[in-house]
């Protein structure tokens, strides 16, 4: 995918994300397109994407609607480095391979981010925090899950392909870590 | 120095987490104001948001007619209650007509300024709202060209929703009452002397104390704003109690209540100048 391409799809999740996902809204919460962009071009693309990306549009987000800066940055990228781990080993063409890095990715990310927002003295409780995981995670799998269906088509290889990694052998291996 | 160079990628995401944290530090000790460059990154953001918050906008209104028949039976029971209970209301009104008369000729004498007339009202378009975190922060429309100044209050047309936490030049961004960080200090309508303080609870509701354990607070009671802390003005309606109870553990009076806000559709405010 075109560096160019990548961001201009960034930039429209994010004012997405701002203007149109508030409507769907479930007890309160929202799915995080920009995390979920961030974990799925992490998991697909070679190129790092979902990092810098992720990065960049989580300190204009903090920027934009939060109170410390830098701190969803810092919690996208953890979460895009997790999905860029997990893409050693299983093959990312599947849906449960991207469905097991939207999890790490939200989970990564959500303890991130509030860890580090507890250090700077936010007021949340840790029960509060909790209670909203749940709605929260579920949304963010759904969502990983569209957005690996719209774009893994472009990064599907043949199996015979020399350069081929990824399949179930190596998730074997996985497994057995 | 040879591990940074045989590890170039490794070494430049450190480099990234060791900035950004830096930025969290320095970020933290501000608690939600931005330097120059944050301020021309929120004009930016804010301006390429305006056009797809209102076409959002215009497509909830057409579509929600066809998603939320249950909510509208739901908010359309709730309305025939309230307009019952108005009208028991505006009864009690009328009766005491004379007394209010003579209130608004010693309003006169006192040289009372209401609301409108204390402030510039400044009516704004909510143009991004973050609902994937526990924050209730979100911007507006207007800034500093339309008088908005940090701190100002923000009502909408059922009571009070929050107060500027910083300005641009066209965008300001809002925190609710709603948000956990966010403490606003309140009065009992039914005695003026109760007085106590309240901060978002999490799950969109507000919680909070009482400062006189002995005052005889209950379900249904409504809080307004007073005047401590500085920040809003005395009068504006918070919300509606709809839990009391004694915590052993602060050895305080604590109560729940429910915003007089509807927060979930939030699309229009009032900013107070």
């Amino acid at each position: 995918m075109n560096k160019r391409y990548a961001a201009l799809i960034f930039a429209v999740a994010f004012i997405v994300q701002a203007t149109v996902l508030r409507y769907a809204a479930v007890q309160g919460q929202s799915p995080n397109l920009l995390l979920c962009l961030a974990v799925i071009f992490a998991f697909l693309y070679e190129k790092p994407y979902g990092l810098v990306l992720g990065a960049v549009s989580g300190v204009l987000w903090d920027m934009e609607f939060g109170t410390v800066t830098g701190v969803s940055g810092i919690s996208f990228m953890a979460a895009a480095l997790s999905a860029a781990w997990l893409k050693q080993y299983l093959n990312h063409e599947f849906l449960l391979p991207a469905l097991l890095g939207g999890l790490l990715g939200s989970v990564l990310n959500s303890a991130v981010f509030w860890g580090l927002y507890k250090l700077t003295g936010a007021p949340h409780t840790w029960a509060y925090i909790l209670g909203i995981q749940p709605v929260l995670i579920g949304y963010n799998l759904v969502l990983t899950l569209i957005l690996q269906l719209i774009f893994r088509r472009g990064v599907i290889r043949h199996r015979k392909d020399k350069d081929f990694k990824g399949g179930f052998r190596e998730a074997r291996g996985f497994i057995k870590l | 120095m040879r591990w940074i160079r045989e590890h170039t990628k490794a070494t430049a995401v450190c480099a990234a987490f060791a900035l950004l944290l830096i930025l969290v530090l320095v970020s933290s000790q501000t608690f939600g104001e931005s330097n120059i460059l944050g301020r021309s990154a929120g004009t930016l953001i804010s301006t390429a948001q305006r056009p797809f918050a209102y076409a959002a906008g215009f497509l909830d209104a057409r579509l929600s007619v066809f998603f939320v028949s249950k909510d509208l039976a739901t908010e359309n029971a709730g309305l025939k209650a309230q307009i019952s209970e108005l009208e028991q209301e505006l009864t009690a009104a009328r009766l005491s007509g004379t007394d209010l008369a003579e209130l608004a000729k010693l309003s006169e004498v006192l040289n009372y300024a209401g609301l409108e007339d204390a402030y510039r009202l400044v009516t704004a378009d909510v143009i991004g709202l973050d609902e994937s975190s526990g924050f209730r922060i979100f911007t507006i429309n207007v800034g500093t060209e339309n008088g908005v100044a940090e701190n100002a209050v923000v009502i909408d047309g059922n009571g009070l929703i929050g107060r500027v936490l910083e300005t641009g030049e066209r965008w300001a961004k809002v925190i609710s009452i709603i948000d956990e960080t966010n403490n606003v200090g309140f009065q009992v309508f039914r005695n003026f002397e109760w007085l106590g303080f309240v901060c978002g609870d999490g799950s969109g509701g507000l919680t909070g104390y009482m400062l006189d354990e002995t005052a005889s607070i209950r379900d249904g009671d409504r809080l307004i704003t007073s005047e401590i802390g500085g920040i809003y003005p005395r009068g504006l309606t918070i919300g509606k109690v709809t839990k009391v109870e004694w915590d052993h553990n602060s050895t305080m009076k604590t109560v729940q209540v429910e915003p007089a806000a509807y927060f979930k559709s939030i699309k229009k405010v009032t900013v107070l100048i």
